[in-house]
């Protein structure tokens, strides 16, 4: 071990640290549909695409709730009769693979679109 | 280097020789495919390729790399297929550069710089030959990745060869300063 060896070794972390954060920014692509499931059937779902802002009434177990796509292709819960509100303070998802959940509606919002990244896998 | 390729083989060299290659091969076998990077192995059986190159030189390290393909290709059941060639072409590129860069700068680098370089020749070379053969579409945005993670992986397996060097130093030869390498 030389004095230029712990240089490679800084270069390195540095070299990893500029990947992660560029992979998960590129990562961040805007999915395109949001999936609305109740006790596990499709309820409804809303294209992420559209610009123009959709509100959706729904109900879930426990009560009606609320569903705001914004337009700039994020989906969010605004209200709930949950206890909780868990899924009201949920980051609002909008990336392939995001998810809104609320366990005591039994409602899950699933985000669906292109670029889940792997579509092979060699070993 | 050291004074075994200055002395004639001998019996004890073979066999030492054999036992890398037979390590080599056993952990090429069970090398971990990595989670997160799809197609990208840890690369552990380089340690072995590492302490070879030390130990008996470039021509020796070609020999042992040819003999881990060919067996583990056996194995596997894919020799001559594109997983044993991207195997191949992948450590021979970087057996050639590391014994470049030891001859051109081995009085300031030490082992851990030679083995990232080696890691990510062994990851360039490998998307060369991909592209080459054009067996998967290019993509190029997964060079960098492949690069930084052959440096990162690289930089492990010159760490973790450094010491296993020592210890084979103190072992076999009385003690060695690691300071050397």
């Amino acid at each position: 071990m030389k004095r230029s060896d712990r240089i490679t070794g800084l270069i390195i972390l540095a070299a990893i640290a500029l990947v992660a954060v560029s992979w998960i920014v590129m990562h961040r692509t805007p999915g395109t549909l949001a999936v609305i499931h109740v006790d596990g059937k499709v309820i409804a779902t809303v294209d992420l695409t559209s610009r123009e802002p959709q509100t959706l009434h729904i109900t879930g177990v426990l009560g009606p709730m609320v569903i705001v796509a914004d337009g700039k292709g994020s989906i969010r819960v605004t209200e709930s009769t949950c206890p909780d509100q868990i899924c009201v303070r949920t980051t609002p998802a909008r990336s392939p693979g995001d998810q809104v959940i609320c366990v005591p509606n039994h409602m899950v919002i699933t985000v669906e679109g292109k670029g889940t990244g792997i579509d092979a896998l060699a070993q | 280097m050291r004074s075994l390729n200055r002395r004639s083989r001998t019996t004890q060299d073979t066999l030492r020789f054999a036992l890398l290659a037979a390590v080599a091969i056993v952990i090429n076998y069970f090398d971990p495919p990595l989670p997160f990077l799809p197609g990208a192995k840890l690369g552990l059986s380089q340690i072995s390729t590492m302490l070879c190159l030390e130990l008996y030189g470039a021509l020796a390290t070609v020999a042992l790399v040819v003999m881990r393909v060919l067996v583990t290709g056996i194995i596997k059941g894919n020799l001559m297929t594109i997983t044993s060639l991207l195997s191949f072409g992948g450590s021979l590129g970087a057996v050639i550069v590391m014994v470049l860069l030891r001859k051109a700068f081995g009085k300031h680098i030490g082992l851990p710089t030679v083995s990232t370089m080696g890691g990510v020749c062994n990851n360039v070379s490998q998307y060369l030959l991909l592209l080459i053969t054009n067996t998967v579409a290019t993509l190029w945005y997964y060079l960098p990745v492949l690069v930084v993670a052959g440096g990162a992986a690289g930089y492990l397996i010159g760490g973790v060869s450094l010491a296993v060097l020592s210890r084979l130093d103190r072992a076999l030869h009385g003690s060695v300063p690691v300071e050397q390498r």
